[in-house]
């Protein structure tokens, strides 16, 4: 087990290692630079001082480390980062770690309102679909389940959006984005529009896996067996099906739970939410390399330990799997 | 594989009509009209899609407005005596006009032909839904066939490549590889097909795996068949199945992630469907039709490839079935 983890985790650097580099050459791809941005802008409103723009674009490369080579640099990315100093912000100068330090609480705040919303809609509906199979309410709840995987979740929240406009529920403040600990009530009134229409569309996929999940283990021998045996329906369903089920329903949370890191860019932007997804969009538009990078380089770990943590689950959630089985 | 069947299957083709000695197009004619009557859900979500093809492909011929026609209606606050900028002109752009019979569903906030541009947006999703998901299921079932085949150190270095890819969220991606070249279909179909490769391998190399271990292929290498051969007549075939329904389902990703970035202000220029929820959106409170309609395209579009896909695999694939 030890030696498992152990080996995962030194494939798991290997994965994170692939990914900032594909992250560091794209970055390097991207038409203009920073510091020409800046340079212009500066000579635009006129505050050149002395220098030719020739000379202030290699000031200003210098300062921001752009005038090295792209393998120096890149040397240097990784010596960096192996001190300890992920970078500071081109355009802020606060150093990247202190950004994720700001943006990680919006955007957990947003993934757990998701998580537990898809989980809440998904759990019951998933079950109830599965053992009234074919009747009514399974038509409706997978009706309901695949357009939720189809709709963008920009247009869920934009209905929402208009449902609260039209009913004059609440006003939704997405100028002062405020933090949970801050303003409780306007944190939600804000994040629960996003959290409803993301966690729909992840609940969406979990209700189907769950459902088939559900139906495949509703068929096995020893569910007849407790049928026969007259055990209540609740025990059945809980204990002996619902608990078989879960495993490959785990994966698929695991993997909700990875996306929500970052996958929520366009929510994010959309309410004006200051988390990962509008920091990592925001830093790739103004070319603000350190940020980017930095911001990538943490998605791209929470996704491999989401990953590893899913994994390790399964021996705990079943004591079938073994070492053997589930390293690949 | 043979054209002819034997045993049970032959039966089985016999009884449905489509037996070998038919012709081909008959044979496919009564295959769909099976699929049409026993998948209720596949045959409606195949004629979304044909009606979505075809809009795509006569979608400017069809609509009753060009691409970019605007349209002025009269100025309420028109007044002759009046020196004040709103009421110097006779006419006024009909921006967010209501549905009206010239305008089915109305204008759109430059005073263009809503209905026009919602049909017109069939273009661009479809072409960039299906040409991206062509290229990387093309090339992740090229990759995950000879990752699963040869297996050992090979295939550990691939999958370790696909969990790096895998591993960064599939919009940051978009987002960077948009921007390296002008705003255009081209660019957009690219960084879509690259983003789509590294799942699709996953999935074909699992289903690869299987059938590398399988009697028949054992049986070829027995004979004499080299690899290639083997990976191209032995196992292709038999995973042709999970392919053909990845291929169908990533045509509704890439279109859900095209209109993200159109969303963003980062998709491709002209009538969009992403790009028009964004624009409606600044209206929802007063005209909210133009983000409805054109977030429902989306979400008809997007379902209709899913239920296609599923209902594929439910034909394809018995053990699936009720998935």
């Amino acid at each position: 087990m030890t030696e498992y983890i152990l080996r995962r985790l030194l494939l798991n650097l290997v994965v994170i290692w692939l990914a900032a580099s594909f992250v560091f050459v794209t970055m390097r791809v991207l038409p203009g630079d920073f510091a020409a941005q800046q340079v212009s802008n500066q000579f635009l409103a006129g505050a050149g001082g002395s220098e030719t723009p020739e000379e202030a674009l290699q000031v200003a490369r210098e300062r921001l480390g752009l005038n090295h080579s792209v393998p120096v640099q890149y040397g240097k990315y990784w010596w960096d980062i192996a001190r300890g100093d992920f970078g500071r912000s081109f355009l802020t100068s606060r150093t990247a770690i202190d950004h994720i330090k700001d943006a990680l609480p919006y955007s957990l705040q947003l993934g757990l309102m998701q998580l537990t919303i898809a989980l809440v809609v998904a759990l019951p509906v998933g079950i109830i679909s599965a053992i009234r199979q074919d009747t009514l309410i399974d038509n409706v709840f997978r009706i309901f389940a695949i357009t939720g995987l189809a709709a963008p979740s920009f247009w869920t929240a934009s209905l929402l959006v208009l449902v609260v406009l039209r009913t004059d529920i609440w006003e939704i403040d997405i100028v002062g984005h405020p933090g949970i600990w801050e303003d409780p009530v306007g944190s939600l009134q804000l994040f629960i529009i996003p959290a409803l229409a993301g966690g729909i569309a992840s609940g969406a996929v979990l209700m189907r896996m769950l459902r088939s999940q559900m139906l495949d283990v509703l068929r096995q021998d020893y569910v007849r067996t407790a049928w026969s045996k007259g055990l209540r329906e609740r025990n059945i369903i809980i204990r002996h099906t619902l608990k078989n089920a879960m495993i490959p329903v785990v994966t698929i949370i695991g993997f909700l739970v990875a996306a929500m890191i970052g996958g929520t860019v366009i929510l994010e932007q959309m309410f004006n939410i200051p988390g990962m997804g509008q920091n990592l969009l925001r830093s790739i538009m103004m070319r603000d390399v350190p940020l980017a990078q930095t911001f990538a380089l943490v998605l791209a770990a929470g996704v491999v330990t989401i990953n590893l943590i899913v994994d390790i689950s399964y021996f705990f959630i079943d004591p079938r799997v073994t070492v053997q089985g589930s390293a690949t | 594989m043979s054209q002819v069947a034997h045993g049970r299957e032959a039966e089985d083709q016999w009884a449905l009509g489509l037996a070998p000695d038919r012709p081909r197009l008959i044979r496919w004619m009564l295959a769909l009209g099976r699929f049409m009557r026993d998948k209720k859900a596949g045959g409606f979500s195949l004629v979304i899609v044909v009606t979505m093809s075809v809009l795509a492909v006569f979608g400017d011929a069809l609509a009753p407005y060009g691409r970019d026609e605007t349209f002025r209606g009269e100025n309420p606050h028109y007044d002759i005596n009046s020196l004040k900028p709103e009421a110097m002109n006779p006419t006024i752009l009909s921006r967010l006009n209501s549905p009206s019979w010239n305008h089915p569903l109305g204008t759109d906030d430059r005073g263009r032909d809503l209905l026009s541009r919602l049909m017109m947006g069939a273009q661009l999703a479809m072409t960039v839904g299906v040409v991206s998901a062509l290229i990387a299921t093309g090339i992740g079932s090229t990759m995950g066939i000879i990752s699963g085949y040869f297996g050992g150190w090979f295939d550990l270095v691939v999958q370790r490549l696909v969990d790096a890819m895998i591993a960064i969220p599939g919009l940051l991606i978009l987002l960077m590889l948009v921007q390296i070249t002008e705003p255009s279909m081209r660019t957009t179909i690219l960084a879509l097909s690259f983003g789509g490769i590294w799942g699709a391998s996953r999935v074909v190399r699992s289903a690869a795996l299987v059938e590398r271990g399988a009697v028949h292929v054992e049986a070829a290498r027995t004979v004499g068949a080299g690899p290639v051969r083997i990976m191209a007549r032995h196992v292709f075939p038999n995973i042709l199945s999970p392919i053909v329904v990845i291929f169908t389902i990533s045509i509704g990703g890439n279109i859900l992630a095209e209109s993200g970035l159109a969303f963003l202000n980062l998709g491709v220029p002209g009538p969009s469907w992403g790009q028009m929820v964004n624009l409606g959106r600044t209206h929802l409170d007063t005209k909210p039709i133009m983000s409805i309609m054109a977030g429902g395209a989306i979400t008809v579009t997007v379902l209709a490839f899913n239920l296609l896909g599923d209902a594929i695999r439910d034909v394809t694939d018995p053990r699936q079935r009720g998935a």
